[in-house]
């Protein structure tokens, strides 16, 4: 199964049809690519926690989004919360509902910034087959 | 007149000489002379002086003054305690001074202050120093931040190119 296939594969729960004479290539949206990101995203800062979903990825060129989700026993249901985070140039603006804006600052910054170094270099290497240090393609076999 | 004169030699004191330059403390006056009274008057005049004035290889220790060294371009590099000796303070420069102040206390916190304008750095220019470390670092974390997501996108319209839906703007 090609890497493309298992991508598909990841996203649809099944495997697509296969390029080739006469068969359809998948085609991705830049939702699914994204879809698919979140997913190496969100193990970026160890373990989710039992029940809960966790998404960790970039937006757009500027916005990156913490998207956590669980069932809160309390009240018997689903709550979750969204954590925008803005790159400015005068620093990396944290929005989250219900919160004051705050530039993010000290070890959280610090975190994060390392969590967007793993998260590029993860998807880089195993999505779209990148050396993340040259920014080259890999070859097929070290991907 | 007193039998011999001794020559101009400052070094030696010799009793029988009348130069005053070469008078002994308390010796050889005589009240009934002028010269003499006059000469000693002098003489205790020039040593007054001579106790009042600063040992240029010291520090100018007046209260409320900050110390520093007298000798242009010496900078404090080390003062202590003296063991056994509660309000006496060593001092050095880097040319080699020792003075022994009292009022350790007092002297201490302008001895460490003396030290921090030798070496260019008070504390407000300290904490200014810190400040501006940190706004380095923050503004490079900041520039990494804005690193990654460009290159993540260049990824992704290039992996849409290869296996895209034509036109797709999902998300835009």
């Amino acid at each position: 199964m090609s890497f493309v296939h298992k991508l598909a594969d990841l996203i649809t729960g099944g495997t697509p049809p296969s390029s080739g004479a006469g068969r359809r290539r998948p085609r991705f949206t830049r939702r699914d690519l994204i879809r698919m990101e979140s997913q190496i995203g969100g193990r970026l800062f160890g373990p989710v926690p039992k029940g809960h979903r966790r998404e960790f990825f970039c937006l757009d060129r500027h916005t990156w989004v913490w998207y956590e989700e669980w069932f809160d026993e309390a009240s018997r249901r689903k709550v979750s919360t969204t954590t925008r985070y803005e790159v400015h140039d005068n620093g990396v603006l944290k929005v989250q509902e219900g919160q004051p804006y705050k530039f993010v600052e000290g070890q959280e910054l610090t975190n994060l910034v390392w969590a967007m170094h793993l998260y590029y270099e993860e998807v880089a290497r195993t999505i779209y087959g990148y050396d993340p240090t040259t920014g080259k393609p890999m070859p097929v076999g070290a991907r | 007149m007193p039998d011999t004169i001794s020559p101009p030699n400052p070094g030696v004191i010799d009793l029988r000489s009348n130069d005053v330059w070469q008078y002994p403390l308390g010796a050889d006056i005589d009240p009934d002379n002028p010269a003499a009274e006059a000469r000693e008057e002098y003489r205790q005049q020039q040593y007054a002086e001579q106790l009042a004035a600063p040992d240029p290889e010291s520090f100018a220790i007046e209260s409320g003054q900050p110390l520093r060294p007298i000798r242009e371009g010496a900078a404090v590099n080390q003062f202590e305690t003296v063991p056994g000796q509660n309000e006496a303070v060593t001092y050095t420069t880097n040319q080699g001074v020792v003075i022994n102040p009292q009022h350790a206390e007092a002297v201490l916190a302008e001895a460490a202050s003396a030290v921090d304008n030798a070496y260019g750095a008070t504390p407000e220019m300290l904490a200014a120093a810190a400040a501006r470390q940190s706004r380095e670092q923050l503004a490079a974390a900041v520039a990494q931040a804005g690193v990654y997501a460009p290159r993540v996108e260049a990824m992704r319209d290039r992996a849409l190119i290869d296996w895209g839906m034509p036109g797709d703007n999902s998300l835009n």
